[in-house]
Parts: structure tokens; sequence; C-alpha cells
């Protein structure tokens, strides 16, 4: 790591993790591949991400790694298998379906709230000057604070996704990157120690992601259509009293 | 409490209810909670508003807020954020190079995007409809009455911000009958070309010239020293703008710093200091609006929504929101959805137009 890749780290200013899923110019081959709706991501089956032999052609092996930003240091390392030219957030989506943990949470801006679950509640929550929110990091010889979201990214060979959560976040390239090498080679050589690292789950504070996501759907479709009937009766209502005075008034 | 009178309920009652509508629906974007808001808010104007030229107000602020959800939706499906999620239909998407980070053209729309970008027009549209019911409710003429004291000195200004939309709206009836007898389109594109320019020029025209004639007739001018008026002048301005600093300090950061709440609180102080000063003297009023008991039942009716809603915030922060990962129907938020069929109360308290008239006629005769 380089001082002065550092100092160029600095003037990356739009904190484009914050505004995650941004546009995709998708490019190329994004038409059949996500009309086709079913992934076909999915974890590579040994724990390394080295290229298998038997990977199909146009496909690639991406890095993706998870630092829930707790004191308790817990880096998930995954390898993912995608296709080239596939969005992070498409590779963000298959790491949580092969992890087992729920699939990433969003707004309705598109800002990503959770990954595997965490947090639980609350996107992007701000206090006093400082943002609670997921870092988009992109690896290669050192990490650089993503541009981009990562529904505009498109993954290549060799790319290492990283994503940090930042309690106390600045949204800048000042907050601190993943703890983890950022390079695919360097996850290879440090395989043993960061892999030990990343499959222990810490279970004694609350920081790692949890099994539910516990999205509240205790929606009693009942009571959903009573008040659902409520309101086009109120709405109905307001609109023959309308017509009414209006025909009264001509 | 109810009570036969003539006069319309207090404009600043109808215009902190509808306010507190709209900040119940800025709260949420629970599309269930934002429809009972709507619904609400079109039964109450229904019943209770008269027969002024500016009481169709509402219809053309939701007219708009329907334009908005329009707008809303193309721009997310045409140039929006690629929110992740399940594809509905890929459009042709131009590839940007690098340095537009943030810009697309095309690309995947998703069933989240697009319900997200739904839900957020549907609450600028709900907000929009709470304008227009105040000012459908209460005169806007009526409310300039109740501009304080300190405030004339800005009268212009206040007046042109307050009587422009009720403007608006007699303007588009006005134009549009001329462009009828002319035999031009008062519908369509054609129509709305015609319409637009001399709306907007008729409408702050007519506030200008309003706000002026105010001024000639010496509006909320008594007689004190100018030193004396400058500085009541000086104060109220500047805690208006302290005020102003403090809540959007407050409101941005999403919770209540100690700087923020501290600039609230001088430039509160401020506000009323300069309005105390400069409500000494005597003024006479001809027919007085009137704070009664229907004035308080209907503040508390707004007051009791924003309550609902922000005790269902604080028990569950994802009751207010629209669940998208993975798509479900909205919850049900029971102390929310009370508040805000508390809130259609008005349409019972308030004295009902078609009564008044009758009392009215009555009266004549």
């Amino acid at each position: 790591m380089r001082p002065e890749a550092r100092s160029t780290a600095a003037v990356r200013l739009i904190a484009a993790a914050v505004l995650a899923a941004l546009a995709s110019a998708a490019a190329w081959g994004s038409s059949g591949l996500a009309a086709s709706g079913a992934s076909p991501l999915r974890q590579h089956p040994e724990r390394s991400c080295a290229v298998p032999p038997h990977l199909a052609k146009g496909q690639i092996v991406v890095a993706v790694v998870v630092d829930f930003g707790g004191v308790d240091a817990k880096v998930l390392v995954s390898c993912v298998t995608a296709r080239t030219g596939e969005t992070g957030a498409e590779v963000l989506q298959a790491q949580g379906r092969a992890t087992g943990y729920p699939t990433p949470r969003y707004d309705e801006s598109g800002l990503l709230c959770a990954i595997d679950g965490y947090p639980t509640s609350g996107c992007g929550a701000q206090s006093g000057g400082h943002y609670a929110y997921w870092a988009y990091w992109h690896g290669g010889k050192r990490w650089r604070y993503a541009n981009d979201g990562p529904g505009e990214w498109t993954v290549a060979r060799g790319d290492v996704e990283g994503w940090r959560f930042e309690p106390d976040g600045s949204a800048s390239p000042s907050d601190p990157p993943p703890r983890a090498a950022s390079s695919a080679s360097g996850l290879e050589t440090s395989a043993a120690t960061v892999r030990g690292a990343t499959t222990t789950t810490s279970t004694a504070d609350g920081a790692g992601p949890i099994a539910s996501a516990g999205t509240g759907s205790s929606t009693r479709p009942i009571l959903f259509f009573a008040c659902l009937a409520l309101i086009v009766l109120l709405g109905a209502g307001a609109l023959i009293r309308a017509r009414r005075a209006h025909g009264h008034v001509t | 409490m109810l009570r036969a009178r003539q006069q319309p309920l207090h404009p600043i009652a109808w215009w902190s209810w509808a306010g507190s509508l709209a900040i119940a629906a800025s709260r949420t974007t629970n599309l269930l909670l934002l429809g009972l808001i709507l619904a609400v808010v079109a039964w109450v104007v229904t019943t209770s508003r008269g027969s002024s030229p500016w009481a169709r107000s509402f219809g053309a602020l939701l007219r708009l807020g329907l334009f908005v959800v329009v707008i809303r939706l193309l721009i997310q499906v045409l140039f929006g954020d690629r929110v992740p999620g399940d594809t509905w239909f890929v459009l042709p998407s131009v590839p940007l190079p690098h340095w537009a980070a943030g810009v697309t053209i095309g690309g995947a729309v998703t069933a989240q995007a697009v319900i997200g970008a739904l839900c957020q027009g549907a609450q600028i549209a709900v907000i929009l409809a709470c304008f227009g019911a105040a000012n459908s409710l209460a005169s806007s003429f009526r409310l300039l009455r109740c501009v304080p004291a300190g405030l004339y000195e800005v009268a212009v200004a206040v007046t042109v911000a307050i009587s422009f939309t009720p403007q608006v709206v007699l303007s588009i009836a006005r134009v549009r009958d001329a462009r009828r007898l002319r035999g031009r389109a008062t519908t369509g594109l054609r129509g709305w070309r015609g319409l637009a320019v001399p709306v907007l020029d008729g409408a702050l025209e007519r506030s200008v010239a309003l706000a002026a004639s105010m001024d000639a007739r010496g509006f909320g001018r008594r007689p004190t020293s100018p030193r004396r008026r400058r500085l009541t002048a000086g104060a109220t301005l500047g805690g208006l703008v302290g005020l102003g600093t403090g809540l959007f300090e407050v409101l941005d950061s999403g919770s209540a710093s100690g700087v923020g709440l501290a600039v609230i609180v001088f430039g509160g102080a401020l506000v009323i200091g300069g309005m105390a000063a400069s409500s000494h003297g005597s003024r006479s009023r001809y027919r007085p609006d009137r704070w009664l008991g229907a004035e308080w039942a209907v503040l508390g009716a707004g007051l009791v929504a924003v309550a609902g809603v922000v005790a269902a915030g604080g028990s569950d922060p994802s009751a207010l929101t629209q669940p998208l990962y993975p798509l479900a129907l909205p919850a049900v938020p029971i102390s929310a959805l009370a508040g805000v069929l508390l809130a259609a109360l008005p349409s019972v308290i308030a004295p009902t137009s078609a009564l008044g008239r009758a009392r009215l006629q009555e009266a004549v005769a």
C-alpha cells in the first residue's frame, strides 16, 4: 500500500456506496441475463477463489469480502461464481444465497441497507454527522472506495468485492476499508489465516449476521383488506359528494 | 363542542390540521397508510369546504400529485437507479463512460424499483393533497388576517406566498373560460400549452397586485417610531431565519442535536419577543375569527394522526415502510391507522358549508 496511492484515494469524493445500487448501464448481455431472473450464480463448493478446472466458458470467480465492522473483527470471505458482466449487486445477492443468510435489503431509493441481514432495521441511519452504512470497496492492489453503486459496477475476472459496515462512518473514502487482503492473490496466500477468521461466527456480541431477516411480515390479510375497503369507501364517498356538489353548482 | 355559527372555522385550525396530516404522510411510505390519509383528507374536503372559488384547489393539487407520481415513475424507469430485484422487463441501455457514474439510460427495470418509486411519488402526492386541502378549506384572505403583527413589514411577500395557490386555481378557471369563448382548445396538450403561461403570469400578477394594494392602504401599519419598527422587524426576521435553520438542522440529521435545538429555542424566543413588542398598540378587527372549541377539536384531530404515526414508527419502524425485499403487502400499523382515521372527525365537527348556506338563506329570507 503506497502512500501516494492512499492520497489518490482521498480524491474519490462521491460516496457512491451510500447511494448504493445506483444505475447499471449493464451494457452488453444485460438483456438475456437479467431477464432470466433465476441467477446462475452459486458459491463455489471448495472455499478457495482459485479458478476451478470445470468452470464454464464466460464464467469467473469473484471474491466477496463482507466485514461486519464490529470490534469483534468478523469478516466473511466468500467465493462466488459469476458471469462476466454481472453487476456487483447480483454478486452480492449470490453471496447471500450461498452463505444462507438473508439476501441484501435495499430501501425505496435503492440504497443498500443490510447485508446478510445486518443491521436488522434502519438504513444508513444518521446520527450527528455520521452514518451507519455499508461502504462499498473495489479490491486490487489496495482497497478503493467505490465511485459507483453495486447495481452499476460490472465484475470481471480476478475482481474482489469489498463491503464494510461503518457504524460511525463519514460516507467518504476516509472510512476504513475491509479488514482482509484486497487482491484475489492476497486472499489466496493468506487463505489460511483469513479463512480461519471468516468461518468462525462471533456469537458473543450481536454484531454478526442473523439467520432470519425478520421482515415483520405479520400482515394479517383480513385486516389489510378491511383497511383497503375502508379507504375505497371513504374515497368513493368523497368522489360522489364532489360530483353531486359540482352538479349542484353548474 | 358544537355550536351554531355561520362563520367558517378559523383558518389556522384548518392549516394546522392539514399540516399535521402532511407531516404524518412525510413519515411513511406505507401505501395503505398514505391511501388512508388521502381518503380522509378528500372526505373532509368534500364535506366541509365552502362554495368559494378556491375550494377547487384540492382537485387541482390532486391532479398535480398524479402528475408527480407519473413523472417519478417515468424517470425511475428511464434513467433511474438500477435497483436490483425481480426483473419485470429490460429496456435497451446505453453504456456510459466511467466518469458518468451514477447516471444510466435504460437497463433492467425491477419490481422493487417501480414500487419503491411509486411509494415515494405517492408520498409527495399525498403531501400536495394536504396542501390543497388547506387551500380548499380555509380562505387565504382570512389566513392573511391572522398573520402576526410582527410580519406586517414583509406583508407583500407573505401575501404573495399565501395567496398564490388559490389565485392559480381562480386563474385557470378564468383563462379556460376565455379560451372556450374564443373557440380554442381547453383540453389536451394544445389546451395546456395555451393555459400555462397566462395562468402563471396572471396568478402571480394578481397576488402582487393584492399585496401592493394592501401595502398602499397601510395594511398593518401602526403609529410607532421607525427605530422601534426596525428593531421589531429585525428581531422577527432574524428569529424566523434561526427557526428555519434550526428546524432544518434537526430534521436533516434525524435527531435532536444540541446545536439545532439551541438555534430553534433562540430563534423562537426572538420571534416571540419581536411579535410581542410589535403587537402593542391597539388595532380593531372587523368580525374577528374566533378560536373556540371546534377549532381546538380540529387541531387535536390533526395532532392525533401525527401521534399515531409516530407511535407506530416507534414500536416498529418497518411498519411504516413498504417491504421490498421480499416484496410483500404493507404492514397494518393499527395505532397509525386509528390516528389517521380520527383525523376525519372535522367532517363532523366543522360547520358544513351546506348548513351554513341554509342558515344564510334563512337569515336573508
